[in-house]
């Protein structure tokens, strides 16, 4: 493989990923309207911050409004984190490397690039939005799981997914980080809200299976975080890019001290998680192991960044 | 009776144009089965039919890229697809096939001879300064023996009908030829989303000339090892026929490569991967010589790999196709292909060239200035429909504009009479309607063997009464169907 296949590959897997957990949260969040805490505007504020960056809304809009937000956080092309522009960043990079992947893969994800775009929001607010997700969420899956079901499982597929699990770390993270604050700035987090968060996530069924008899921010935050056995848990995913990124060891020998390390790293992080017990995230505590992962994942980042993609160009004739 | 109305009120068929489907008034025999399914259908289902045809392509993204002077953004189009399928009787593809082969080994052997000892210039067939003076030719190449003695691997040879519905040889496509991937994306669509249509008929399958292509790149591999590795150098994402690179290395199964993935050392080409170099046997190069090694040729290309050519001369990498065979498929060039048949063959062409004036060719020269307005004039190495006066489309002012640009470099362009070429129907909103088309068949080389796609590309004018059919003058496509016997 070559490395701006490598590059693209994460990338790719990266922004698949990215969508599909902003598509998820929204989704949720537009559904949230408990507590009438605060005027609607309230809303809509909580929205854009959990995904989007407020001062760039702020910048562009003189309030917080449904149509506003809407459409700032799904359809705005001009923005960095918007679900149409993960998207297109996603096929994007898979259009560079399309004949790494099977073509299925590419018919697939363009498909529904095209249809995400053409969608507008006035379309959305009328259709309901909660079925516009719905069909986001099925497209995204829809690409996970024929990639899963015929993709050649080579370093190409290992890199995609290292970026997929990577993301995921990280968007958890930043979920439970963004949960810290509203609860801070609120002064508690309302049952309605934290039940939220773990809709968002897939995992509210879980979590009740597991049996956990209190629904508060710790044993929220300590699920998300350790729970192995559930696969948008920040355990499950550094567990799962460690493995993945152990299989390009394996796959190709670039035995280079930069690779080891990367796994290394993984695997610390996934230790120290394994090891947390449950009384250690407490409200005092939960911050800084939040913090300490934040960083984690941005070294694992970087660290992908230098041993994979940086090609230093020669010329030898 | 209204649908039947629909289809008779296709332009009654003038007798000025051969046309593909219809004789007179009468439907020819290899079509009627098309032309009753076709009639059975309303405006609104063909329709849709063919919106659900051309957005498969856009999904797909079958697209090529448009560079629009005044956009930032390049414009990704696609090849609008006509739901009507071209039909050659399989007599008629004989002909084309044998022509074809024909006219390409000849070609092949002109290079060679061009390359090496150089009789057909001292035999007087061609002025020698045609070839040493073209733009195309690379002393580079000189005396070099080649893989298998391939020139041409992969060509594309464009043919148009006249109003008498005989074949002629338009132009040779030697150097890097594309197509390919629309040949096969128009036969699946056709499967796919007309299947009623398509299995009512005994068409040549052509998924087995993906075999004979890899077959044919594989054999130049200069190289024990019993899995050469053979890779297609793209230009890169950026370019408007990525579609097409992405699409036949992944169904050939060939490493899609970049130049700055490539990497020369001792004389050999690697491929420069995260798991080391790998040495590539085989290039199937997609971009043109002046690009292909900054070293040899244009010293600001950012696409090739410097030491290309340096390997290649060592036998260490083999070129597909080779360096400097724009020599053979320069317009003026072609005006000798005839000769060449005669020449190094000792056959009779089968495929005639369109009746050509060469400008530099005084008394040529004069004959066709006093007819511009039935002239069609282009310059001899420009391609894709750029740099074309076309006679009875244009105005006073550009014939005479032309005529002072002819005078000035006559050597530079050609004249051939405007062909009345073929059409055939396409439908257009529902409506059958007819417009020009000409063909582009593909054969592939392989040591002295030819192997003819079977169809080939059919491009539409799609402007009515244009004659312009390249995919960059907005030209749409046609499956092409050969028939079983």
């Amino acid at each position: 493989m070559l490395d701006r296949m490598a590059e693209s590959l994460f990338w790719l897997g990266r922004y698949a990923e990215r969508a599909e957990n902003h598509a998820r949260l929204i989704d949720v969040y537009y559904h949230l309207r408990e507590d009438a805490a605060g005027s609607d505007g309230e809303v809509w504020r909580r929205i854009v911050g959990a995904i989007g960056d407020r001062s760039a809304f702020e910048e562009k809009y003189p309030a917080y409004g449904e149509r506003e937000a809407i459409h700032f956080l799904t359809l705005d092309p001009s923005q960095d984190n918007a679900l149409v522009v993960c998207v297109a960043q996603a096929r994007d990079n898979l259009k560079k490397i399309r004949e790494r992947l099977p073509s299925e893969l590419w018919n697939l994800l363009n498909g529904f690039y095209l249809w995400l775009r053409q969608a507008n929001v006035d379309e959305v607010l009328r259709d309901s939005p909660h079925r516009f997700y719905g069909r986001v969420k099925e497209g995204l899956a829809a690409f996970q799981g024929m990639a899963v079901s015929i993709a050649l499982r080579d370093a190409s597929w290992h890199m995609m997914e290292c970026g997929r699990y990577l993301e995921r770390s990280e968007n958890v993270v930043r979920l439970l980080q963004s949960m810290r604050q509203t609860a801070a700035e609120a002064g508690g987090s309302s049952y309605a809200y934290l039940m939220a968060v773990l809709k968002s996530v897939g995992g509210y069924e879980a979590y009740r299976r597991l049996g956990i008899e209190e629904l508060n921010l710790e044993e929220v935050s300590s699920f998300l975080l350790l729970q192995e056995p559930f696969p948008r848990s920040v355990h499950y995913a550094l567990a799962s890019f460690e493995s993945q990124v152990k299989a390009i060891r394996g796959s190709a020998d670039k035995s280079g001290s930069g690779l080891d390390r990367i796994i290394r790293m993984a695997g610390k992080a996934r230790s120290e998680l394994g090891w947390l017990e449950r009384r250690d995230i407490a409200a005092d505590t939960i911050d800084n192991v939040l913090l300490q992962l934040a960083g984690t994942n941005r070294q694992l980042g970087e660290a992908m960044a230098k041993t994979f993609f940086s090609s230093g160009r020669e010329v030898i004739a | 009776m209204e649908l039947w109305n629909a289809v008779s009120s296709l332009t009654p068929s003038s007798s000025r144009f051969y046309d593909e489907m219809y004789e007179g008034s009468a439907v020819r025999p290899h079509y009627e089965k098309t032309q009753g399914v076709l009639s059975r259908m309303s405006f609104e289902e063909r329709a849709a039919r063919q919106r659900t045809m051309n957005r498969r392509l856009l999904e797909e993204g079958i697209t090529f890229t448009l560079a629009q002077p005044d956009q930032p953004e390049a414009l990704e189009r696609t090849i609008p697809f006509d739901l009507v399928p071209r039909i050659i009787p399989s007599e008629e593809w004989e002909t084309i096939e044998s022509g074809v082969s024909q006219r390409v080994r000849a070609l092949n052997a002109f290079l060679h001879d061009v390359h090496h000892d150089q009789h057909i210039f001292q035999d007087g067939l061609i002025p020698r300064r045609m070839i040493m003076g073209n733009r195309y030719f690379r002393t580079e190449m000189m005396r070099l023996r080649v893989p298998g003695g391939s020139y041409i691997t992969a060509s594309g040879i464009d043919l148009v009908r006249d109003d008498k519905g005989g074949y002629f040889v338009l132009e040779d496509n030697l150097r890097s030829p594309s197509g390919f991937s629309y040949l096969f994306k128009s036969r699946s669509i056709m499967t796919h989303d007309f299947p009623e249509l398509y299995f009512s008929h005994a068409v040549r399958g052509i998924d087995r000339s993906l075999d004979a292509f890899r077959a044919a790149l594989r054999g130049m591999a200069q190289t024990d090892k019993s899995d050469p590795v053979i890779a297609l150098l793209t230009p890169g994402s950026y370019n408007s026929a990525y579609f097409e690179h992405a699409f036949l290395a992944q169904q050939m199964g060939l490493e899609l490569v970049e130049g700055r993935d490539l990497v020369c050392r001792d004389h050999k080409i690697y491929i420069r991967g995260l798991g080391g170099l790998r040495k590539v046997d085989v290039l199937y190069r997609r971009i043109d010589d002046d690009y292909l090694d900054p070293l040899a040729f244009r010293p600001d290309s950012m696409l090739g790999v410097a030491g290309l050519m340096n390997a290649y001369r060592f036998g260490n990498v083999a070129i597909a196709n080779a360096p400097g065979t724009g020599v053979a498929d320069d317009k003026a060039i072609y005006t000798f292909v005839p000769d060449m048949i005669r020449y190094y063959l000792n056959e009779t062409p089968i495929l005639s060239n369109v009746p050509t004036y060469l400008m530099s060719r005084p008394e040529e020269r004069e004959y066709a200035l006093g007819r511009l307005e039935e002239m069609v004039v282009k310059e001899t190495s420009l391609s894709g429909g750029y740099g074309m006066l076309i006679g009875p489309a244009s105005t006073e002012w550009e014939r005479e504009r032309f005529a002072a640009k002819i005078r000035e470099h006559p050597d530079n362009y050609i004249a051939q009479p405007t062909i009345r070429l073929s059409t055939a129907p396409v439908c257009l909103d529902g409506k059958l309607v007819s417009r020009h088309i000409d063909l582009r068949v593909f054969a592939l080389m392989n040591g002295g063997r030819v192997h003819v796609l079977p169809g080939g590309l059919t491009r539409v004018a799609m402007k009515e009464g244009s004659l312009i059919v390249n995919s960059s003058q907005g030209g749409g496509c046609k499956d092409t169907w050969v028939l079983a016997r």
